[in-house]
């Protein structure tokens, strides 16, 4: 006669066997089968023998207190207003004197409005594509790495001017959070942008952006400014 | 694990929301560290799983898709977590001493009994447990205490079904072996 293994009666007892009528006979018909059966559901049944220790009914509160102390800084919910201070800022310079004609104040207001939404949609823009340049160097494979490539140097020069002119404005509102996240943005863009074409240099890069976690501070900004 | 958040409480953590990810923590603690321990086998290496789980949660939230099931998706960030920190804690002995050796119950009233009894095989399953390798503790405490399918085990685990069954046989049989000096004292 034909014995289920050890390992047919393990699943068995876990309900994930090949369940054909063989096995369900075998074990009405065999004694020493369902004795083999019984020993095994007795260790497992000792093994249930081992809960974990009760927690406070404040356990939730009391991990939430330690791991919050971990997380990084979250961003001021004021972020709205260096934005809206970036808009005036860096958009003023560009219309300044195109108007010969004095505005009311609705007009104004509205233009302002329209500025801030334009500058908005703009860094939002700059953030997206900054993830994507820096998802690019750490999501590549280690198969087909490659050096980084000229293309990609030009688009970190590009993208390193705008951020400069982001942080700057950040840090005159006094949104020091937002722009530290920037400055650090820029250190790795400027790297990018002169950094040798090398697997090395790729590699330092990669491991950079992922030991300051900037992608997703760059994912927590972006939320932000979407947010406005 | 339960579903104890809202998707608007998922979509505000995923975007970097605290207040909105305290939520998550406050929910899902318990059921963090249950798993984690038994992973783990001691409260300190599991208190330490599960504020690194949480830690790890957080930055990978941007990971998770929104029409998985979150629960799932944390207790595969728990067990992995958890089985790291068992591979770097250092076995010492004074963790895994067997409570049995405290000696035998003398004096002790008949419904104390029961108690020591239990007192003694948990302590034997403990250190039954601590034999397993990492692969084969993870496999073993997700199919038999958090009765996961084998599927959803491997998908945990990163690792295939046929290697989570492999883990899981050789875990009962380990476990067999040790017990067995009480199998059918049990009662």
């Amino acid at each position: 006669m034909n014995h289920p293994s050890e390992e047919d009666l393990v699943l068995h007892l876990y309900g994930e066997a090949d369940e054909s009528d063989w096995l369900r006979k075998h074990l009405e018909d065999c004694t020493r089968c369902r004795e083999e059966l019984a020993v095994l559901r007795q260790v497992l049944a000792e093994v249930d023998e081992m809960t974990p220790p009760e927690r406070p009914s404040d356990y939730g509160a009391r991990v939430w207190a330690r791991v919050s102390k971990e997380l990084p800084p979250p961003l001021r919910s004021s972020s709205c207003y260096w934005l809206a201070a970036a808009a005036v800022l860096l958009l003023a310079t560009f219309l300044a004197g195109r108007f010969t004609a004095r505005p009311d104040a609705d007009e104004l207001a509205r233009a302002g409005q329209i500025r801030e939404r334009i500058l908005l949609v703009a860094l939002s823009d700059h953030l997206e594509q900054s993830q994507v340049l820096l998802l690019e160097v750490v999501n590549r494979e280690d198969g087909s790495a490659s050096p980084i490539a000229p293309l990609e140097r030009e688009r970190a020069a590009e993208l390193l001017q705008a951020s400069r002119l982001y942080r700057q404005t950040a840090y005159q509102v006094g949104e020091v959070t937002a722009a530290d996240v920037l400055e650090e943005l820029e250190r790795i863009l400027l790297d990018m942008s002169q950094g040798p074409e090398s697997l090395e240099a790729r590699e330092g890069l990669r491991s950079r952006i992922e030991e300051r976690d900037m992608l997703f501070k760059l994912r927590v900004l972006g939320s932000t400014v979407k947010k406005f | 694990m339960k579903a104890v958040v809202t998707e608007d409480v998922l979509a505000r953590a995923r975007s970097g929301d605290q207040a909105a990810f305290r939520i998550i923590v406050e929910g899902y603690s318990r059921d963090v560290f249950r798993l984690a321990f038994r992973i783990t086998g001691n409260e300190e290496d599991a208190e330490d799983a599960v504020q690194e789980t949480f830690l790890r949660a957080y930055r990978k939230l941007e990971g998770f898709e929104a029409r998985a099931n979150f629960g799932t998706w944390l207790y595969r960030v728990t067990a992995n977590t958890s089985i790291d920190v068992l591979r770097k804690r250092k076995r010492s002995d004074d963790r895994t001493a067997p409570l049995e050796d405290e000696g035998p119950a003398v004096g002790i009233a008949p419904s104390q009994e029961k108690t020591v009894y239990r007192h003694q095989v948990r302590a034997r399953v403990e250190s039954a447990l601590s034999c397993l390798s990492e692969l084969e503790r993870g496999a073993f405490v997700l199919r038999h205490f958090e009765e996961m399918s084998l599927a959803e085990v491997s998908a945990s685990l990163d690792t295939t079904v046929s290697a989570t069954k492999q883990a899981l046989f050789r875990a009962v049989r380990k476990l067999r072996k040790s017990l067995a000096p009480v199998e059918g004292s049990a009662s």
